[in-house]
């Protein structure tokens, strides 16, 4: 096997954690995915040949961090109820606005949980990793107007979920 | 990364101001990448593909998911042929319970003994059926160094070491 695995490591490996990291939000769990990711890839490039390892590795981060993103919302209940009275929509400086962050990642996080998906894929390759549709397209091995199509979906469903109560 | 997709895409509150979605994304990618982590995890991949890729020829079950079976009473021969180790000669007294963690044997005319060091991992946390994602809790599983019948070998240069292939045939032939 002629296959640097160190060399597609270091290449590569920083993406894949930022992709899983960006995705939950939670260190350990990034790891874990970074885990899963390479030992996926890893049997598969021993099955065929992988010709860009870049996009493969992306697009099994994206779709493996939204699989343990939907695992985790599976046994986690509640935990949002309280977005409506932080989430004044305001500028406010200090721990308030810290919280408020704090509580947008999370929420957001668990509304990405809820897409579908192609949905959930293609909002994350764009927004957290700044793809192109014609990047996200190669990416996902699905044509750009199906991308565009799912991306406005997505941000109709995540506006909509996040501001839902809160006004 | 860049910043300029969101801010003509999303709605923008009735108020004017910045949509609920574009204020979440802002704080999201915000977010600091957690240095140490990135690096344990680069390692856990390197080490990954460093062990896999030298322990894997003619094997069916990878170094990241042994067979679990035998995990636990690696002294009693019966366990070590249940997970199809047949060399009866195998003595178990070279193997220390912290030393062995694994024994995987998959090929059907040459018995391969794989075997993990465990300086930081006590084996009666194995469970014999125990879900891999349990046994993961005990990590560091992969190690750079595999300590067999008392001899200790390089995981990134076992198939460079002379001793190890030495060792394999003994192990076969039942002369241990």
């Amino acid at each position: 096997m002629s296959t640097d695995w160190n060399d597609i490591v270091r290449r590569h490996g920083p993406m894949v954690f930022g992709t899983a990291w960006r995705i939950l939000g939670h260190a350990a769990d990034a790891e874990d995915v970074v885990q899963q990711v390479f030992l996926e890839v890893f049997h598969l490039q021993k099955r065929q040949a992988v010709r860009h390892w870049g996009v493969l590795l992306r697009q099994i981060a994206t779709r493996r961090s939204l699989d343990e993103l939907r695992r985790r919302r599976a046994v986690t209940t509640g935990g949002e109820s309280h977005l409506v009275e932080l989430a004044t929509g305001e500028k406010t400086p200090g721990p308030d606005a810290v919280a408020i962050g704090r509580e947008l990642k999370q929420r957001l996080r668990d509304a990405i949980s809820r897409l579908p998906e192609r949905e959930a894929a293609v909002f994350c390759l764009r927004y957290f990793e700044d793809l192109s549709n014609t990047q996200i397209a190669q990416t996902l091995d699905v044509t750009p107007g199906a991308v565009a199509t799912a991306l406005h979906k997505a941000r109709a469903k995540l506006e909509t979920q996040l501001t839902e109560g809160t006004d | 990364m860049k910043n300029g997709h969101e801010n003509n895409e999303f709605a923008a509150e009735p108020g004017g101001g910045e949509s609920r979605l574009s204020q979440a994304l802002s704080h999201l990618r915000a977010e600091p990448v957690p240095v140490d982590s990135l690096r344990r995890a680069l390692a856990r991949a390197e080490r990954l593909g460093a062990t896999d890729v030298k322990r894997d020829a003619g094997k069916s079950t990878s170094v990241r998911k042994p067979r679990l079976s035998g995990f636990d009473q690696l002294e009693d021969r019966r366990t070590l042929s249940a997970a199809g180790w047949d060399g009866a000669a195998f003595d178990p007294a070279e193997f220390q319970p912290t030393e062995v963690v694994a024994v995987v044997t998959t090929e059907p005319t040459r018995p391969v003994m794989s075997s993990y060091s465990t300086q930081h991992v006590d084996t009666r946390d194995f469970d014999r059926a125990a879900p891999w994602s349990q046994y993961r809790a005990t990590e560091p599983l992969l190690t750079s160094h595999v300590r067999v019948a008392g001899i200790e070998f390089d995981f990134d240069h076992l198939e460079e070491d002379p001793a190890w292939e030495e060792l394999l045939g003994t192990l076969v032939s039942g002369a241990v």
